[in-house]
């Protein structure tokens, strides 16, 4: 942060306040994440729209600019001439403040993604809290906008993506718990930071080399808390499976059927912003972040700004994997029916959550207490570190395999009656 | 600290003026000839028929309910894990009957049919 102290010295005159200096840092520094996340949602818009083309055996867009890349942008001035018409029987201020409302929040999730080695706009305490309460209230934007359109298309899709994120929300919290337990904080600017050295170890294993691979989706809490987060995070995006509030063969485009030009525009730039916001929390929080080899050597050699921009490569590079395993799914796979929507989240995902918290509660007490804690009970007390975290993701592992097996079991439809052709 | 609260607050008003400058562009830009057909509710080419406030299946409410349960319950959970590595074996014993109770909430939700969508 010191430099850009520097920079808005030089900006303002030198008798100005501190706190004018203050907010203007602070400033500088949200205009320049806003406007990459601007930038970052057309390139999102043009890299789906040839990924999907291509697995459907088309083209996609590839006349404006090199490949079509300046696609996204003819798209918006398009979008600035639009006429925005309001229906005669909307609430007009409902329907104007909803866009505002959904995409508000989803911007100020940016400020705590760890971006880099040092790369932190602002390091919160309480981090993954702030995530969870910030982005639910996105959907406050949608049910304005089902309900200010006074239209039963657009009413029928707000209802359906309020059940559908709230019902996603809890197995997504309830994951991200999984990890807090084991980093015992909230920090997401710390949790990069947990997850250099080697895959499941770390770093406990003395003279290991830190290759920036210690990532939680190695180790079995990691791996079953990632696979639900990253499920969770699909429906939380209302990408396909999860598309049924703008199901455009049953209900129009839901609650966005009355909106046109560029309001309609905002809750595009929303649901964008918030896949990369998901799919960057995802790469923080599960595959290391920032993490990955080079990083520590390059450190460790003195090359501070070298190590921070491989750094963030390392972590765009994962984010937009992630973003583009995303449009393969929404390639792939048809959408989910209502009911199974619902029983999946509550009857799957709820049960295995809340067992992985249990597993990652294991995880700690195995790794890191003493027999104080735990009298005589505890066998791992002698051994060396690593040698525990081994016993840990051996007794984890067969919980999490075990719950998982247990849920497809109890889940199992019902053998169908035999049909009986009448004689 | 407060540093931190700082900069979230003027992340809220740059996050609050990003929709506004294209909307506020747009409403410039944009042409405005508006017309009472133009204006009318979008019913696929038809004319609307009938109220808008159509009745909800009662589950949603029930999603609804069990939603705040569960919300509640993350909000007791998280403090617990952040102190968990220091609290030790009393934790984790306070927190297994406080989850064992909720579940059996789930389970009771569950058998009930609470969770169908029927």
């Amino acid at each position: 942060m010191n430099r850009t102290i520097v920079i808005s010295q030089i900006l303002v005159i030198e008798q100005a306040p501190g706190w004018l200096v203050a907010a203007l840092n602070h400033a500088i520094i949200a205009g320049v994440l806003l406007i990459g996340g601007a930038i970052t949602m057309m390139l999102q818009v043009w890299v789906e729209r040839r990924l999907i083309a291509r697995m459907q055996d088309r083209l996609g867009p590839n006349r404006v600019g090199p490949e079509g890349i300046l696609q996204s942008i003819a798209d918006g001035i398009k979008m600035f001439t639009k006429e925005d018409i309001i229906p005669r029987a909307a609430d007009r201020w409902v329907h104007l403040l909803a866009p505002i409302v959904a995409l508000a929040p989803i911007a100020m999730m940016l400020a705590v993604l760890p971006w880099g080695r040092g790369l932190v706009a602002v390091d919160l305490e309480v981090g993954v809290l702030y995530i969870a309460a910030v982005s639910s209230i996105s959907g406050v934007g949608l049910m304005m906008a089902g309900w200010g359109s006074r239209n039963t298309f657009a009413l029928l899709g707000a209802m359906r993506s309020i059940a559908q994120l709230i019902a996603y929300e809890i197995p997504l919290i309830i994951a991200l718990l999984g990890i807090v337990l084991l980093t015992g904080g909230m920090s997401l600017a710390r949790m990069p930071e947990l997850q250099a050295g080697i895959p499941l170890f770390g770093s406990s294993i003395p003279g290991a080399p830190d290759l920036g691979l210690g990532w939680f989706i190695f180790t079995p809490v990691g791996l079953l808390g990632g696979i639900i987060f990253f499920i969770c995070a699909l429906a939380e995006g209302e990408r396909t499976p999860f598309d049924i509030p703008e199901a455009d063969s049953e209900i129009v485009a839901g609650y966005m059927t009355e909106y046109s030009g560029m309001k309609f525009a905002v809750f595009y730039i929303a649901q964008y912003l918030l896949n990369f916001a998901l799919a960057v929390l995802s790469a923080v929080v599960f595959l290391g972040g920032w993490q990955g080899p080079g990083v520590a050597w390059l450190a460790d050699a003195g090359l501070g700004a070298a190590a921070s921009l491989l750094s963030l490569l390392w972590l765009l590079l994962k984010a937009w994997g992630l973003f583009m395993l995303m449009v393969v799914i929404r390639a792939a796979v048809p959408r989910l029916r209502v009911d199974q929507l619902m029983s999946f989240a509550w009857k799957y995902l709820l049960p295995l959550a809340l067992v992985n918290v249990a597993s990652a509660a294991l995880w700690v007490g195995l790794t890191e207490w003493s027999s104080i804690e735990w009298g005589n009970l505890l066998p791992v007390d002698g051994l060396a570190p690593w040698q525990r975290i081994g016993v840990a993701a051996l007794v984890t592992a067969v919980i999490n395999l075990g719950a998982t097996r247990w849920v497809l079991r109890i889940n199992r439809a019902p053998a169908a009656a035999p049909v009986v052709v009448p004689a | 600290m407060l540093d931190a609260y700082a900069f979230i607050g003027v992340f809220f008003i740059a996050a609050l003026v990003f929709p506004l400058v294209p909307l506020i562009a747009a409403w410039r830009l944009r042409p405005q000839r508006s017309t009472p057909i133009k204006r009318d509710t979008y019913e696929c080419g038809l004319e609307v028929t009938g109220g808008t406030r159509v009745q909800f299946k009662v589950q949603y409410y029930m999603y609804a309910l069990a939603f705040v349960i569960f919300d509640v319950e993350v909000v007791f959970l998280y403090p617990w894990a952040v102190a968990y590595g220091q609290l030790g074996l009393f934790a984790l014993v306070a927190m297994s009957v406080f989850i064992i109770i909720l579940v059996f909430g789930l389970v009771y939700e569950w058998k009930k049919g609470a969770l169908e969508w029927a």
